[in-house]
This record gives C-alpha cells, sequence and structure tokens, in this order.
C-alpha cells in the first residue's frame, strides 16, 4: 500500500548510470503536496526518449532516479485538494504536468507550463527560459519520480489525471498518456490540406500514432522512413502507409520521385537526439559529440533538406542542448517552417482517448512486449538494441 | 479551461506590513544568519550582482510575470501571512504600527535572525518599497507591478539594495549567486501560489537513492554490441541507436 513513512516499500526501475537501469525497493510515494495523487500503476510504457535519459545524453540525472511517464493505474490516495478525482477511478496520465493556472496552461500550453518544474532556474541557464516538469525525466524538466514504480506520485492531479473507457485496455490505453498526443501535435502542426503528402522520420510509437493522426487529419499519402524492417513492416501493415528503408534506399532521392519533384509538403521527425549514424556527418556528429555537441540531429537536417518549399517540419523528437552542422541555408531559403515541442498531452489525451474509442486511432499492434516491471532492465535492452522485433515495452508493476 | 481555485483574493485589510518586503527581508536576514554562521569564510564568491557601489552594495534585479491581476498581486504582496507563507523561512512576523513590522526568520540549523523592517513607500496596486536598516544586513527594496500586455497578468519587478550592514557581515560574505537565487526564488514561490496554488515539491519524493537493498536486481545494459539469444538461441545484433 501506498503513502507514509509506514510503508515498505516498492519496486520502481532506477537510473544507476550511463547505460545502467535496476529494479529497486525505493520508499513509497506519498502525497507531498495537497494537488497531489497517488496512482497505482497498472501499466508504463518505455519510450525512445527514457533512451536519451539512460544513455546519457541529458544533463542532470542522478544515480536512483526513477523511469517512466507514460502509464494507466488506480487512483489509491488523493491530496485534500484534488477535487476531480475519487479513490478508485481507473485513469490514464498525461506525460508533462500542468499547474491549470499560468497563461501556458490557461491558453493550452499544457508542455510550457510555467509552475510545475522546480528545477525552473537551472533549466532557464541552459535554455532561457523553463518547460513543464514531465514524469521520469532530468531535473531540467522536473526530477520527478517516474512511472515504472508500483506506485507513484502524481501533483496537480486535477489537471493530467483522465478516468478510462471500461473496454480500453490498458496495453492500448497507455499511450494515451505521450506518444498519442505526441504524434497527434506533430501532425496538428503540419497544417495539413488536402492533397498534402506527409513523411515521417522514425517508426517507433510516436512516428507510428503521428502517421496514422496524419491520414486521420486528411493527408493524402504518408510515408514513414527507418531501418527496422519490422517497424516498417508494422507501419505498412496497420496503417497502410508507404515505407522508405533508409539503408537500402537514398532517403531524398526516393521522396523526391515519389512527389514528382516537389518533396512531402510536410515533415515529421520522430526520432530525436540520438539517431543512427550512416553517412558522413552523422560521423561528424559522433566526433563533435566528444566535443561539446550533444545531439545527432540526422532525420531532422534529412527532414529539412527533403521538405516542400514553403513546407512544414515538425520535430518532436527530444532534443537537449546543442546542435551543429544544421541546414539553415535550406530553412531559410525553401521558407520552411519549423514547429517543436513537448506534447501538450492534457490538450490533446482526450481527443486521442475519443478517436481510440472511435476506431479512428489504435494503439494495440505496439506492445510487441509486455512483462512485469521486474523484467524492466532487460525490457529495456530489448528497446534500445530493438530484438525480437520490439517496438514497445509495457511493464506492469503489479504482475 | 478551468482555473484552480481561487487563491486568497478577499486578502485587503487585515494587512498592514509589505509582506514582499517582509519575506525579501526574510530571505536577506536567512543570508545574514548564514554569513554570521560561516563568520571565518573568506571574500566574495562572484558578483552576480547587477550594480556594485564604492560602498560595496549590491543590487538585484529580477522580474516575472504573474498571470493575475495586478489588484490581486498586490494584495498578495500586502498580505503578510499569505507570503510568509509562500516565502519560506519566515518564522513569524509581529506587526509593530501599520509601516514597521518586525521579521523573525529562520537561518542555518535551529538559528532565528529578527529585524525591524519599514515601509516607506505604498502606492496600492503600483509600488511597495521597504527599508531594513537595524539587521545584520541592512538593505532596502522595491516591487512595482504593471499589467502586462495581452492580458497576460501582471508584471512584478523587484530590486534589492544590500548595503555593507554595521557588522561588515554583508559584504564580503554574502555570495552574490546564492542571494540572488534566493531573491528570484521568492519572486518565482509568489507566481506558483498566486497561479497554481502550491508550491511544487520535489524533494524528498521517492527515490532510488533510498533504496532498500533486499531486493535489488541489476542489469547492465551493453555498451556496444550487444548478443542476446531471444527465439531459440538466435543472436542478434545491432548497434546504439
Amino acid at each position: 500500500m501506498a503513502g507514509g513513512d509506514g510503508g515498505t516499500g516498492v519496486k520502481a526501475l532506477c537510473w544507476e548510470g550511463v547505460g545502467r537501469v535496476a529494479v529497486r525497493t525505493v520508499p513509497d510515494p506519498r502525497i507531498d503536496n495537497a494537488r497531489d495523487a497517488i496512482v497505482k500503476v497498472t501499466a508504463s510504457s518505455v519510450c525512445g526518449s527514457d533512451l536519451h535519459l539512460i544513455d546519457g545524453y541529458v544533463p542532470g540525472m542522478r544515480e536512483g532516479d526513477i523511469l517512466g511517464h507514460e502509464f494507466v493505474g488506480e487512483v489509491v490516495e488523493i491530496g485534500p485538494a484534488v477535487r476531480t478525482l475519487a479513490v478508485g477511478d481507473r485513469v490514464v496520465v498525461a506525460s508533462t504536468i500542468g499547474c491549470g493556472g499560468c497563461w501556458f496552461c490557461d491558453t493550452d500550453q499544457w508542455s510550457l507550463c510555467d509552475n510545475t518544474n522546480p528545477n525552473a532556474a537551472l533549466s532557464e541557464r541552459l535554455w532561457g527560459q523553463a518547460p513543464a516538469a514531465v514524469f521520469g525525466s532530468s531535473p531540467l524538466t522536473g526530477g520527478f519520480a517516474g512511472s515504472h514504480a508500483e506506485y507513484v506520485r502524481v501533483p496537480f492531479a486535477d489537471y493530467g489525471v483522465y478516468r478510462l473507457p471500461p473496454n480500453l485496455p490498458d496495453d492500448a490505453a497507455v499511450y494515451a498518456s505521450d506518444a498519442a498526443p505526441t504524434g497527434w501535435m506533430a501532425a496538428e502542426m503540419c497544417r495539413i490540406g488536402e492533397g498534402d503528402v506527409v513523411a515521417v522520420w522514425g517508426a517507433g510509437g510516436v512516428g507510428q500514432l503521428a502517421a496514422r493522426a496524419a491520414l486521420v487529419l486528411g493527408a493524402e499519402r504518408v510515408i514513414v522512413i527507418d531501418r527496422y524492417s519490422d517497424r516498417l513492416d508494422a507501419a505498412r501493415e496497420n496503417l497502410g502507409v508507404a515505407t522508405i528503408d533508409y539503408q537500402r534506399a537514398d532517403v531524398q532521392e526516393v521522396l523526391e520521385d515519389m512527389t514528382a519533384g516537389r518533396g512531402p509538403d510536410a515533415c515529421i521527425e520522430a526520432v530525436g537526439m540520438e539517431a543512427d549514424n550512416d553517412g558522413g556527418l552523422g560521423l561528424y556528429d559522433l566526433a563533435t559529440g566528444r566535443t561539446g555537441q550533444s545531439e545527432r540531429p540526422v532525420a531532422v537536417r534529412e527532414a529539412i533538406l527533403a521538405c516542400r518549399k514553403g513546407g512544414t517540419v515538425a520535430m518532436v523528437g527530444v532534443f537537449a542542448g546543442l546542435a551543429d552542422r544544421f541546414p539553415l541555408g535550406a530553412l531559410m531559403h525553401k521558407g520552411l517552417t519549423l514547429r517543436s515541442g513537448q506534447p501538450h498531452s492534457q490538450r490533446y489525451l482526450p481527443l486521442v482517448l475519443d478517436r481510440m474509442a472511435r476506431g479512428d486511432i489504435w494503439t494495440d499492434y505496439l506492445t510487441t512486449h509486455s512483462m512485469p516491471l521486474s523484467d524492466g532492465p532487460f525490457g529495456y535492452e530489448l528497446f534500445k538494441y530493438k530484438i525480437d522485433g520490439c517496438l514497445r515495452v509495457v511493464f506492469h508493476p503489479q504482475a | 479551461m478551468g482555473r484552480p481555485g481561487p487563491v486568497s483574493t478577499e486578502l485587503g485589510r487585515r494587512a498592514t506590513v509589505g509582506v514582499v518586503a517582509g519575506a525579501t527581508a526574510g530571505v536577506v536576514g536567512y543570508l545574514a544568519a548564514r554569513a554570521a554562521v560561516r563568520a571565518a569564510g573568506g571574500g566574495a564568491r562572484r558578483t552576480g550582482a547587477v550594480g556594485a557601489g564604492g560602498d560595496g552594495h549590491r543590487t538585484y534585479r529580477r522580474a516575472v510575470t504573474i498571470y493575475r491581476a495586478p489588484a490581486e498581486v498586490y494584495a498578495f504582496c500586502r498580505d503578510q501571512p499569505n507570503l510568509a507563507e509562500s516565502i519560506g523561512n519566515v518564522v513569524r512576523v509581529d506587526e509593530i504600527d501599520d509601516r514597521r513590522s518586525c521579521w523573525v526568520v529562520a537561518g542555518p540549523g535551529r538559528s532565528e535572525v529578527e529585524f525591524p523592517v519599514e515601509i516607506v513607500n505604498d502606492d496600492p496596486q503600483v509600488l511597495l518599497d521597504w527599508r531594513v536598516t537595524d539587521a545584520p544586513v541592512p538593505h532596502e527594496g522595491s516591487v512595482s507591478f504593471t499589467q502586462a500586455p495581452g492580458g497576460r497578468g501582471t508584471e512584478v519587478r523587484l530590486v534589492v539594495t544590500i548595503h555593507p550592514g554595521t557588522a561588515g557581515l554583508s559584504g564580503p560574505l554574502l555570495a552574490a549567486d546564492r542571494a540572488e537565487r534566493l531573491v528570484y526564488d521568492a519572486l518565482r514561490r509568489v507566481k506558483q501560489v498566486l497561479e497554481a496554488g502550491e508550491v511544487v515539491r520535489v524533494e524528498g519524493q521517492s527515490s532510488g537513492r533510498d533504496a532498500v537493498p533486499r531486493e535489488v536486481i541489476t542489469q547492465y545494459l551493453a555498451t556496444g554490441v550487444v548478443a542476446w539469444a531471444v527465439t531459440g538461441g538466435t543472436t542478434v545484433t545491432g548497434g546504439p541507436r
């Protein structure tokens, strides 16, 4: 049972250092603020952005930090100021934490919340202003304990916790936390119009959901780019999209051919800072990564080069620091719009739940591996190295 | 989009002492206590101050935008229980008259520092100026409230000038970066209480740093090529993505 110092401890998947995670028994999470809730986690998904944390690319991680930000569970305790939830509610929780009272939350830009990041001064030094907190992340984005645990504390529980329809199973609903809102937001940022062709870099959970959202929002054709054949197969079979294996074909050439020279009207980057290193610039990134550049912005470079003149590049892969050799010339002379951001999960979560219920978005095929939390390190190994056709691993802490 | 419950808008009359004043004074008092405890310490580590005068005074300026109307922000800052609670470190505030109060703030360990705060200028909804003279770290401060453009709330600008002090403590012993940080933290906390209704905490939350070592299952992610027999002993290889 969660709550208080009298607890017996709960199992949680913790960061141990670069490349290392472990399941530990940690103190029970408790209500620290009046608007907190404690959620008993029944399913918690891995996410590509966890790999950036695990692999040490995001500054500030401390040994013992609990990972995980995409989860469903049951409300078991609420703080005295929580108004909208009740113990026993089966819920999905937004990955980004919003206070509900600042200008950003009030204008539906929840991932930019002014008040949920207790380490704002730290992120301001790096980024100028501080973004909202995210569960299971570095102190730069709040440093809140994550959901790969039997129980998790959810701050500002009135904003970001949503009741689940009973017919939506955990392993499908879990993606409403983060991957589906991120994918939907990426597609929305593309301002898709009639006849638009949308290219998506990355066939992971977010890329798949972005591709589906682009179709729902009216894209004429969606093309998904990756190098993992099982992920590309999954995209073709489940979404009916075209795919490009960039290890077998020149992406720029193929996209140019598919669009008769126009280029995709919009490009979605769903890869992030640890893109693969093929090619000369990739080697450059690897070399400079040892001298200050924290990113390997391979996919976003490609997206900018491929994008139609006047088109939009939506970057939802996670980056943390500085990038080098960035195609500013192409961005400028082609009049591109570059849009980005962590998902405003609270804005999109009710929408994606509704779309899931109506059968417009389906996520069941994304969970290729489902396992107890105690197998967490193994799960991340499968996920990181894409072993056994791994697309997403969902942990079940109560199993 | 919903707002959090109203954050004490019925403050008005009962407050007689400027609390931003007191709160910042509290911060500075805390610094003074730190300085006193570390009295043998060396010179200033860094001057992060905006201005440093010939007499050794330092001026700190920080501003935040608070998504509430100037009247509400001003009223909040005029209300000492609100402010003392949101700032932290303040043990109690004793009112002397409508301009003067005595602040007791917590120092390091169990120490407490007591000093008088005097409001020298009170322009409702516009400005609050205060002065602290009889203290280990004498200082003066000013907080102004301006309507932000486009319905973004109130621009709150805080200026604090710290003087060397009779005991000579504040000059060399106040770390400028620390003072600046505390002044900014005080502002941010006021913003958080007004907008979000509480200052959210992460200190003391559950983490693996307090792990109970009885059930530790560790596994290391390989850093290079991984060989893992997943299906029927097949060896799978892959590089880091």
